[in-house]
């Protein structure tokens, strides 16, 4: 009778876990990563060879936070790319658990979306584990010093994600202090939104 | 348009540290039974100036979710949807129901996954709540805010003299308090209490009343904080309901004790109040015996808040006009209590209460282990009457909580006479303070099935996830037999199908049915699904799905396909 109620268990359960504990990436060092483009194509580090530093969101198609941010990610692009610092959003859910996350419907958001920076599908959830990323969407701030690439910001694009114009632009401040040369601080800050569960290995 | 409004009124009224600012309270939208679609979902809510608060809720909500108002007699059927990020259950509290409708532990609804439980309402006319229920997951999706109230009438009920225009002058009030974390998010870990009041998720929460008879259907759903309420002005007012249904007259008093999980039901007579008169219900909490709940002196930290050992305002009331055909006498009589003969009980049930001290290396269990979902700790013949006694020899107190039943509470610390006068009637929650013991009386008279367990357990939900919580199962009065089954002739037809699809199981009951997509994942859950009535379809995705049978006698699984 246990054995089978067990499996009935496991047979309404979906593995999955997720990582509960925020701590600090900062200073750790990123391996170029590459990923195929919901644009088309795969993304790799040499698609922006000029890029100082690079903004890192995780997001992703189905969590109400994050899509309130897809504007402001355009924005940032369009503002800093050009400046040598490029937003790449990266999408770490399992597809196989969340029907929204499909290739495929990520091909249809960039276009529902207008969205213009690179928008990676993250199939094996390598690149988040790597950034040891917890939720969506959840912002990174990657720069390139002395030929390696080291994580300098962990935390939130901004702190209002109904009301942009009442937040601290978080992101746009170190995109705008790594371009005047100036020290970026090091506190985290929490991330929030919708959890990535990881699957199980 | 009410969550509109709210939500407006919510932004232009920032919380702020003046006691003067009130918010309106919220009235959740009702959902009339038998078909009900409740969809969860992750969301965000302005709950004080600054940032979102990251929420879940139920059908467009942004905390909480709509009242679902069910018929006794009726049978119920749940469209359950979940839109969450995480998976989920959700739990009918107070219901009797079968086991595997029940929305514990077991019935995990996977993400985009919907759950059709269904049920007859046997439950007499109360207040009841639905609430997640996932092991280790409880207080996370509690915290969100997602759940809702469940109202069943019933004819009994409907012939009193009683207040029941909803919103109007009965009012269901859901009070929580939550502490924030950086940017305006929920606390979930290392946090038993919350430092702000929620009432139906309206911090500083005020209602205009009108002036005649109001019934209040109060349910205190915090972690840990119990409520010690009365009214600024020391009125008197009537418990009318305890959690399973009404009383057999109106007790006046001017404080009740409302612990986590437990709902009353109260009538305050505001028919002599001026016009334009306010007043605040209160949470007197200050001096409390240790032990209280949220008595705790400290205002920060695992077990401190900005609550707690003090009295505070839970609604602010303001009188406005009476209403057509206002109720405006408190009824002498109510609905004859009968309660359960103690001489029937077949067997008493002993448990305790372990663990949990400060540098136990255990949190709070109860004595046989901390929960195991593969482990029966009680087996309950049906058809019985069982007396459970609940000890309590440590060092805090707690509220328990059985599934499946209704019961009556008939001793504390053995002694009949040491029963709260108004917790007398219908209870599936009791209060246990620390030192002391409580004896409940049950009837577990059907849903007989061996393999899937109700749950008893502590309704702190942090206590629960910690493992404060164990399973029993209700079995048949004879064994059955477990003959192998010949399934060849179980089909499914139409195939391929376009909106619906039926299950040909002849003779055989079908114990669970659950269909999953070419990826493997489950995307509907039936269980025990009622014999030729067609399961709809129509909103899959076309392609190959697979269809997995449980027979009812022998849980044995077949695998069937169609396609669409
Ligand atoms: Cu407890």
């Amino acid at each position: 009778m246990l054995k089978l109620c067990c499996t009935l268990v496991l047979l309404f359960c979906s593995a999955i876990s997720s990582l509960s504990v925020e701590t600090s990436n900062i200073g750790r060092v990123i391996t170029p990563f590459s990923a195929p483009m919901a644009q088309g194509g795969d993304f790799s580090f040499e698609n922006f060879p000029q890029a100082k530093a690079m903004a890192i969101v995780f997001t992703c198609n189905h969590c109400p936070f994050a899509e309130l941010y897809i504007r402001r990610m355009n924005d940032f692009h369009r503002e800093f790319a050009p400046l040598g610092i490029p937003l790449i959003a990266i999408n770490p859910m399992d597809s196989l658990l969340y029907e929204d996350e499909t290739f495929e419907e990520m091909k249809k958001k960039v276009i529902r979306d207008s969205i213009v920076f690179p928008y990676l599908q993250d199939h094996a959830q390598s690149i988040a584990s790597m950034f040891n990323a917890s939720h969506t969407p959840q912002t990174f701030v990657i720069q390139q010093v002395s030929g390696m690439w080291k994580i300098v910001y962990q935390g939130i694009i901004d702190d209002n994600g109904k009301f942009p114009e009442l937040a601290t632009p978080h992101l746009k401040n170190t995109a705008k202090a790594i371009l005047s040369n100036l020290s970026i601080p090091k506190d985290v800050i929490a991330s929030f939104g919708c959890k990535i569960n990881y699957r199980s290995p | 348009m009410r969550t509109l409004i709210s939500f407006c009124a919510l932004f232009i009224a920032f919380m702020n540290g003046s006691a003067q600012t009130f918010n309106k309270l919220t009235i959740p939208d009702s959902l009339h039974g038998p078909n009900c679609t409740l969809r969860i979902a992750d969301t965000f809510a302005q709950l004080r100036s600054g940032n979102q608060t990251i929420t879940g809720a139920i059908n467009g909500h942004t905390f909480w979710g709509p009242t679902v108002f069910v018929k006794k007699g009726d049978t119920i059927r749940m469209n359950v949807i979940n839109a969450l990020n995480d998976s989920t259950t959700l739990h009918w509290h107070g219901m009797h129901l079968p086991a595997v409708m029940d929305g514990g532990p077991h019935q995990v609804i996977p993400p985009g996954t919907i759950w059709k439980p269904y049920w007859k309402i046997t439950n007499d006319a109360a207040t009841y709540w639905y609430h997640p229920h996932l092991h280790e997951m409880t207080l996370e999706h509690v915290t969100k805010g997602v759940g809702g109230f469940l109202i069943v009438q019933d004819d009994q009920e409907s012939a009193l003299p009683l207040p029941r225009t909803y919103g109007i002058d009965d009012i269901p009030i859901m009070f929580t308090s939550r502490r924030y974390v950086a940017n305006n998010q929920f606390a979930v870990q290392n946090t038993a209490y919350g430092d702000y009041l929620l009432a139906n998720g309206v911090h500083d929460a005020e209602v205009t009343l009108p002036k005649q008879v109001i019934r209040l259907r109060i349910l205190n759903a915090e972690i840990e904080r119990s409520y010690n309420i009365g009214f600024s002005d020391n009125r008197t007012f009537y418990v009318i309901g305890t959690d399973g249904g009404l009383r057999d007259k109106p007790l006046a008093v001017n404080r009740l004790h409302i612990a986590v999980g437990e709902r009353y039901e109260i009538l305050i007579d505001c028919s002599n109040d001026e016009l334009g008169k306010s007043f605040d219900l209160m949470a007197y909490n200050a001096n409390q015996l240790f032990g209280f709940p949220g008595g705790e002196p400290a205002q920060n930290g695992q077990f401190g808040s900005l609550l707690n050992n003090k009295n505070f305002t839970m609604l602010h009331i303001s009188i406005g006009e009476r209403t057509t055909n206002p109720v405006i006498t408190i009824p002498q009589t109510l609905i004859p209590f009968q309660p359960i003969d103690i001489n029937s009980a077949s067997s008493t049930q002993t448990i305790q209460v372990m663990g949990g001290a400060p540098n136990s290396p255990m949190p709070f269990h109860f004595m046989g282990g901390i929960f195991n979902i593969n482990r029966i700790d009680k087996t309950i013949p049906m058809n019985s009457t069982q007396k459970w006694t609940i000890t309590n020899s440590n060092v805090f107190g707690h509220t328990f909580h059985i599934h499946d039943v209704q019961f009556n509470i008939i001793a504390r610390n053995g002694n009949a006479s040491a029963v709260g006068q108004h917790e007398i009637g219908w209870k599936d929650v009791l209060y246990l303070p620390r030192n002391e013991s409580a004896t409940f009386i049950a009837r577990f008279v059907d849903y007989a099935d061996p393999l899937h367990p109700f749950m008893y357990h502590c309704h702190f939900s942090n206590h629960e996830d910690d493992g404060m919580m164990q399973q029993f199962v209700v079995v048949p009065p004879t064994e059955v037999s477990e003959d192998s089954i010949d399934f060849s002739s179980i089909s499914i037809f139409p195939n391929p199908a376009t909106e619906s699809i039926m299950i040909d199981s002849r003779d055989i009951d079908l114990y669970y049915v659950s269909i999953q997509n070419v990826n493997g994942k489950t995307i509907m859950m039936l269980p025990q699904p009622e014999k030729g009535v067609p399961i709809n379809v129509s909103a899959l995705p076309k392609g190959f799905y697979s269809v997995r049978l449980t027979d009812m006698k022998t849980k044995q699984v077949i695998v069937r396909s169609f396609v669409k």
